[in-house]
């Protein structure tokens, strides 16, 4: 879990980034998770979403009209 | 005519109506009128035509020529062509904070208006990003990197507190 | 010297400036695309063939479509652990390039799906079969979905790397072509009610939709563009390869655990819309179907 872990930290340097003695940039990425997990939330949200509707949406045998 | 018959037919249409398309996308010349981006040497061929309206320009940051305004809040750089230090490049001035992957040397694309005095004043400048994917190299110790910066944030915060 | 080409690669990928890396278009890639495509249609006939035996030895059992997601659940599950805690961040994007595990293997099956639709568009005209209108729904409906998903992650990834959310670049046009062309593919099978005509008019649309697939895979190639293009095996380090491949075998098997799921779906409407005449009252249909 060390993401989640990193989160705080890495928040709190982002905001020290952001103070007028360091603006620019490194080059390099740091922090993020918060999109990250965003990201796998939103697949598997939406996999097992598609896969509900799909059992939702079997086929029976005996159909009422 | 069978159904059958009507339906090859309907097919050979299609398909050909689909080549056409793919064919005029492909080799239609499309990428010759409408760029996504100028490279600083088309927008400087351009002439007056560049001069005004909202435009795009792709190139490499010159290394060397970064530089933070910190009074005026504003970044400068040198977009180029390509690496060679004698390519064609254009002065940039960005209202805009770039992303945390600006650096020099790496690609970017500037959104902004190119004035008759030479200088692009973009709005938003965007990283490319190659292909490239790797993991960080031994003496990179990427992982602690914030903690240089908070134990160099976190005296300032404490004494602020007190 | 492969040094020196890998530092050109690094250089071309890394400068949009230089449109040396715009790949033209040979009679040779031609060619090879038309007989890919030929023998891809040939392929899914196979497959539906397959299905349909599997099916037949099976009869229509559910566990095969539950197993296959079964086991694409469990890829995705180990693919996730290490795409977010196993493999090493990236050198210059960190931790966000974790965003690609799931990005690029929900777009290639997406694409895969989107392939199959234009097979078996191309098929039912070669020789109607309500079985290949079933797929053809089936694979639309799961392109959408996963292409969806793709697209809106790469928005994701686009803002802390790009800068922004969206771009007009080539590569995010034809995306957004793609998804629009066919959520109105599956509109138009909505509206069409009578089931000729929809199998019909859906695969010839299916065939003229198609063209933005490749457009979409080369669009990196042919136009330039702030999205990087392909990726090799020489472009991407081994701990970072891993769970890339494992997320796309995960979302692989997804893929047809909920294509042959949502084509037995397809196809039991379809046999409902046969098997029951339009003239017939609410009354009589329930005396046929009790």
């Amino acid at each position: 879990m060390h993401g989640l872990t990193d989160l705080l930290p890495t928040l709190l340097a982002q905001a020290a980034n952001q103070a007028p003695s360091a603006p620019l940039p490194t080059g390099r990425i740091t922090g993020g998770w918060g999109y990250v997990w965003f990201s796998y939330a939103l697949t598997f949200l939406t996999l097992a979403g598609y896969g509900v509707s799909l059992w939702v949406r079997r086929p029976r045998p005996t159909k009422d009209v | 005519m069978t159904s059958q018959a009507r339906n090859i037919l309907i097919l050979a249409g299609t398909l050909c109506v689909a080549s056409a398309a793919l064919a005029f996308i492909a080799f239609g010349k499309l990428g010759d009128n409408l760029v996504y981006y100028w490279s600083p040497a088309e927008l400087l061929a351009q002439g007056d035509k560049a001069i005004g309206p909202t435009i795009r320009m792709g190139g490499l940051v010159k290394a060397g020529t970064v530089h933070w305004d910190e009074q005026h809040t504003r970044l400068s750089f040198e977009v180029a062509e390509d690496t060679s230090p004698t390519a064609p490049s254009v002065k940039v001035v960005s209202t805009d904070l770039p992303p945390q992957m600006f650096r020099e040397g790496i690609g970017v694309v500037v959104e902004g208006t190119f004035a008759a005095n030479g200088v692009f004043t973009s709005t938003r400048v965007m990283v490319n990003h190659s292909n490239e994917y790797r993991a960080p190299k031994p003496g990179d110790h990427h992982k602690d990197d914030w903690k240089k910066t908070l134990e160099g944030a976190e005296p300032t915060a404490a004494r602020e507190q007190r | 010297m492969p040094g020196m080409q890998t530092l050109a690669r690094v250089l071309l990928a890394a400068g949009p400036a230089d449109a040396e890396h715009i790949q033209p278009v040979t009679t040779g890639m031609i060619v090879k695309y038309a007989v890919t495509t030929v023998v891809g249609i040939a392929l899914v006939w196979g497959v539906i063939r397959l299905f349909g035996w599997i099916e037949e030895k099976t009869r229509a059992s559910f566990g095969v479509r539950a197993g296959l997601i079964g086991i694409g659940v469990i890829l995705t599950a180990v693919g996730a652990y290490l795409g977010l805690f196993w493999a090493p961040p990236d050198r210059m994007m960190g931790d966000v390039q974790r965003i690609m595990y799931c990005h690029v293997p929900l777009l290639w099956n997406a694409l895969i799906a989107l392939c199959i639709n234009f097979a078996c568009s191309v098929l039912y005209l070669i020789k109607p079969s309500w079985k290949t209108d079933s797929l053809a729904e089936a694979a639309a409906e799961t392109g959408v979905v996963m292409g969806a998903n793709g697209v809106l992650l790469g928005a994701i990834w686009a803002k802390p790397t790009w800068g922004v959310w969206w771009t007009w670049d080539p590569r995010l046009i034809a995306a957004a072509i793609m998804l629009i062309a066919y959520a109105g593919y599956l509109a138009l099978r909505r509206f069409i009610e009578d089931p000729d005509r929809r199998a019909l008019w859906s695969s010839v649309v299916g065939i003229l939709v198609a063209v933005d697939l490749p457009v979409v895979w080369f669009a990196v190639r042919w136009f330039r563009s702030i999205h990087q293009f392909q990726s090799s095996p020489s472009t991407v380090d081994p701990a970072l390869r891993v769970p890339l491949r494992v997320m796309a075998f995960a979302f692989l098997f997804l893929l047809m655990g909920f294509l042959w799921q949502r084509y037995r779906i397809a196809l039991a409407h379809r046999k409902d819309e046969v098997a029951l005449p339009d003239a017939l009252p609410t009354t009589a249909r329930r005396e046929v179907t009790p």
